[in-house]
């Protein structure tokens, strides 16, 4: 990509020129491969090119957004026309000369996707079918989807923001059919990084496809689960989903901004038990939903949310700073030029505790041990959440019993966050899509082993 | 139309220099307008014009694809260079042949012109309306979260070297409300939702009343005793609980998935396969935001019925899985945009409508539940196995009569079960709004219920 920065001072001008306090600038061009292997071979390829850009004027605490593909310098200069007269008249914020983009790489790319052909692609995904279909003889299936991205953005705002960024991310997610008699169960694994092809050293192809296998003839081996309120320890990873859903985005300014959420007005005052200790980093390097800079240009950075229990920040984009007045976090995000930024999470985790698995395990009499989650959501509003339970074990006198399946877990963040006993030491990020008002954005979640006193659990037995 | 004769040259230039079977453009624009306020100020004001084109190509049993949002011949021509490059990676496969296309169709029968002459400051009043209408209704909405206003006008055009030329034209708007409602020791969220082809039919104040009913309703509720209940889905809950299963990708009722052998149907052609009140079909020529005249690779989209009275009458079929069985395709292959690939998918599908009102499968009911909200649905079920366990909240039916509200609970069982456990259909599906699939609220016999 090439844009002048005279032409963007230029649209940015123009777009201040009728009225408005502020005006930015998001000019994306992505490069993605998604490849979809099923059945023992290749069954989709998709090569293609995201191009646009989008003009965003805030007045007040309230904004007007205008994007397009195709963003010629003409067409930039009818998009920022046509913000202007929508903005309508009134007084016109100042506009500061661009900075420079300074962002010290901490994301290195080894092998980037486009570098590679798709021989080399395909290698994985035969590599990831053997692997998978050599794990049992139960194995029927193994479906493995493929996709990566590279991402380059500028940004340019009227208060001399100017950036420059370049995300590479890719991703192998493994679903894995058990079969035995008539009985048919599937296990899901889909780790990803903000990594070029590197990302297959970390986490070879062969090891993602065992780990769905494994827990598809888990599951085949799994009775229904119980229901009724028990305790409940969640596994580490992806058991950061619960943090993600019943707190996350309750503290994401948008919803903050509107009194819509229960932890409004809720700073420095204790929210959660003291085991917890919570982050969102958008800075880890090579993390999932890491970059150098947020869709605003802003620098990410390490955002402490909860110390020992106690709310410390929100995650806060610009708007969101001017209609709450709480500092930006660096959390501006989008999917891409198609969407106006949102506050978002980036990495979010609870901080590792003090404990030991077996610590935890002992300290239940009869409860639930969720190995792997499913997805989630959550109202903001009310902080009721829900989350599927992928693979599950009860626990029977402090020990790990029999694997149960189909469980879903309910509750109330504002409720759950001050039932968390104890914490593990065994911190781990899992990778996951996280879809909100800006679109679907690659998040991270994650927390050690955490014991939860109770949880709603709504099994078939 | 002209731009549609440069397309169609271009492909057939590219089949020639390319030695290709076929070649196939898809392109997608559209123009949107989403609007938002809060506090009787429009806090968000979105306008877009969106548009890109998917390449594919066919040579040999192989079928390469690629996108670009970049709209000059030497993009178009490069994405379908790279579609062109993939070819040697594919397997060969017999089946995979791009629909060569059978007439010049130029269908606008599903816009609505209209939209955009309403007046933006117009369609602002209608979300600031919405707005104010909502927080008036009672004392005790707390907040109204989102208000906002949606439309979209576009167009999808599908043409191959082999001159076939379609095109449709189509628009629709809609509406979101969230409300709260409580008080010091309770708050509860409430959202709605509508859709259209006509700005005019959106009513501000009809969906205040709903968003405000729904929240305040859900005032003070009561816990449940786990256990098994017999249950009524409200309209909008059995459309979105069923159409996760009978829309979505690994729905069984998909040939290419009977292909693969994850189909539970596969062989069951005529049998019976869920209650005789169980009748399913697919109508993209009806009055849905999702009707169309011909499906993602240009194939003309009919009417289908799936299952009748119980017994399965078909499958939907690609142009791909209907040569993979042998069978003529039934116009549902479906790509989400120009940047998605092509797979199969249904248009507007529906449960028919039962004959009994709402609260006459309350008194058949009995003592059960009426489940009002389903949330989870993008995780907690699992379309292999037909299980399901998602967040749920709804209401009492006590001795034959709607009871007191039902505060956050888990509705557990089995889709294959549940289809064959329908004792009973109100006669009110709705096609106006954001799902595809349309339901009646529908009896079933019995759920896990844990709260």
């Amino acid at each position: 990509m090439d844009f002048e920065r005279e032409l963007l001072e230029e649209i940015l001008r123009t777009s201040l020129s009728r009225g408005g306090d502020y005006a930015d600038i998001f000019i994306e061009e992505s490069k993605v491969t998604s490849l979809h292997w099923d059945s023992g071979t290749l069954r989709d390829v998709q090569t293609g090119t995201l191009f646009g850009a989008g003009i965003r004027v805030v007045t007040g605490t309230n904004f007007l957004y205008i994007y397009s593909g195709n963003p010629s310098p003409e067409r930039l200069r009818e998009m920022a026309s046509e913000a202007s007269e929508a903005a309508g008249s009134g007084r016109s914020g100042t506009i500061m000369p661009l900075g420079d983009s300074e962002t010290e790489e901490k994301h290195s790319i080894q092998i980037y996707p486009e570098s590679a052909g798709l021989e080399k692609k395909l290698e994985y995904l035969r590599r990831s079918d053997e692997a998978g279909r050599a794990y049992s003889p139960l194995i029927s299936d193994v479906i493995i989807s493929y996709s990566d991205k590279d991402q380059q953005i500028i940004t340019a705002a009227s208060d001399g923001t100017y950036a420059e960024d370049r995300r590479v991310r890719t991703r192998m997610a493994v679903t894995a059919v058990a079969v035995s008699g008539d009985k048919r169960e599937s296990g899901f694994y889909g780790p990803g990084k903000a990594m070029g092809l590197e990302f297959f050293e970390l986490f070879p192809p062969e090891g993602i496809a065992r780990e769905a296998a494994r827990s598809a003839c888990v599951l085949l081996e799994s009775d229904h689960a119980p229901q009724g309120s028990m305790p409940v320890i969640l596994a580490n990873e992806f058991g950061g989903v619960i943090f993600h859903e019943a707190c996350g985005h309750a503290l994401e300014s948008t919803s903050i901004a509107k009194g819509a959420s229960p932890f409004a007005g809720k700073l420095n005052k204790r929210i959660a038990s003291p085991q917890v200790t919570a982050y969102d980093d958008g800075t880890l390097a090579n993390e999932w939903g890491s970059s150098h800079v947020d869709d605003e240009g802003s620098p990410t950075r390490r955002t402490k949310l909860i110390q020992r229990g106690k709310l410390v920040s929100y995650l806060v984009d610009k708007v969101g700073s001017l209609q709450t007045g709480h500092p930006v976090t660096g959390n501006g995000r989008r999917e891409s030029y198609k969407y106006p930024p949102a506050s978002r999470m980036t990495n979010t985790f609870i901080d590792a505790g003090t404990h030991t698995f077996d610590q935890l395990v002992s300290a239940v009499d009869n409860g639930l041990y969720c190995r792997r989650m499913g997805g989630g959501s959550v109202n903001p509003s009310t902080t009721e959440f829900n989350f599927a339970v992928a693979e599950a074990y009860l626990v029977t006198n402090g020990k790990l019993d029999r694997p149960v399946k189909g469980a879903s877990l309910i509750g109330k963040g504002t409720e759950v966050l001050r039932l968390i006993e104890m914490a593990g030491k065994d911190l781990e990020l899992g990778t996951g899509m996280c879809g909100s008002v800006s679109g679907s954005v690659p998040a991270s979640v994650g927390q050690p082993t955490i014991l939860v006193s109770s949880l709603l659990v709504g099994g078939r037995s | 139309m002209n731009e549609q004769k440069k397309l169609s040259a271009m492909l057939l230039r590219r089949i020639g220099a390319s030695k290709l079977d076929e070649a196939e453009l898809y392109h997608q624009e559209s123009r949107d307008l989403d609007i938002s306020a809060f506090e009787q100020e429009i806090t968000g004001f979105t306008r877009s014009r969106r548009e890109g084109l998917g390449a594919r190509v066919q040579s040999g049993g192989r079928i390469g694809s690629s996108f670009t949002e970049e709209m000059h011949r030497k993009a178009i021509d490069q994405a379908l260079q790279r579609a062109s490059e993939q070819l040697e990676h594919l397997p060969a496969d017999p089946a995979q042949v791009l629909y060569p296309g059978d007439r010049v169709l130029f269908d606008v029968s599903r816009e609505n012109p209209g939209l955009s002459l309403i007046p933006v400051e117009q369609k602002k009043e209608f979300v600031l309306k919405l707005e104010r209408a909502a927080r008036s209704m009672d004392k005790k909405i707390l907040n109204v979260p989102q208000a906002r206003y949606v439309e979209s006008q576009w167009a999808v055009t599908v043409v191959n070297g082999r001159g076939m030329k379609k095109i449709q034209l189509g628009s629709w708007c809609g509406a979101f409300l969230q409300v709260t409602a409580g008080n010091s020791k309770q708050v509860h969220s409430y959202s709605v939702s509508a859709a259209d082809t006509s700005f005019y039919e959106l009513s501000p104040l009809r969906l205040a009343q709903e968003a405000a009913a729904g929240a305040l309703e859900k005032m003070n509720p009561k816990g449940i005793e786990s256990g098994t209940y017999p249950v009524v889905f409200s309209q909008d809950t059995a459309s979105r609980l069923l159409g996760a299963f009978i829309g979505a990708g690994r729905s069984h009722f998909f040939g290419e998935n009977v292909q693969k052998g994850r189909s539970r149907f596969a062989g069951r052609l005529q049998q019976s396969i869920a209650s005789p009140l169980f009748t399913v079909y697919d109508n993209p020529g009806g009055s849905s935001i999702f009707s169309r005249s011909f499906d993602d690779e240009g194939f003309p989209a009919g009417k289908l019925v799936l299952v009748h009275q119980g017994i399965l009458k078909a499958f939907a079929h690609s142009i791909y899985s209907a040569k993979m069985a042998g069978t003529s395709p039934t116009g549902h292959s479906m790509r989400s945009g120009y940047s998605g690939v092509v797979s199969t998918g249904l248009h507007a599908p529906c449960l028919t409508n039962g004959e009994q009102e709402l609260e006459e499968l309350f008194d058949i009911c009995g003592e059960g539940i009426y489940i009002t909200e389903l949330e989870g649905l993008h995780a907690g079920l699992d379309p292999l196995t037909g299980d399901f366990s998602l967040s749920a909240r709804g209401f009492r039916i006590e001795k034959g009569k709607l009871g007191k509200p039902v505060g956050q609970c888990i509705a557990a069982g089995n889709f294959f079960d549940l289809i064959s456990s329908i004792k009973g259909k109100s006669g009110d599906r709705r096609e106006n709004t954001f799902q595809r699939f349309s339901s009646p609220a529908v009896l079933v016999s019995s759920l896990w219920i844990s709260g």
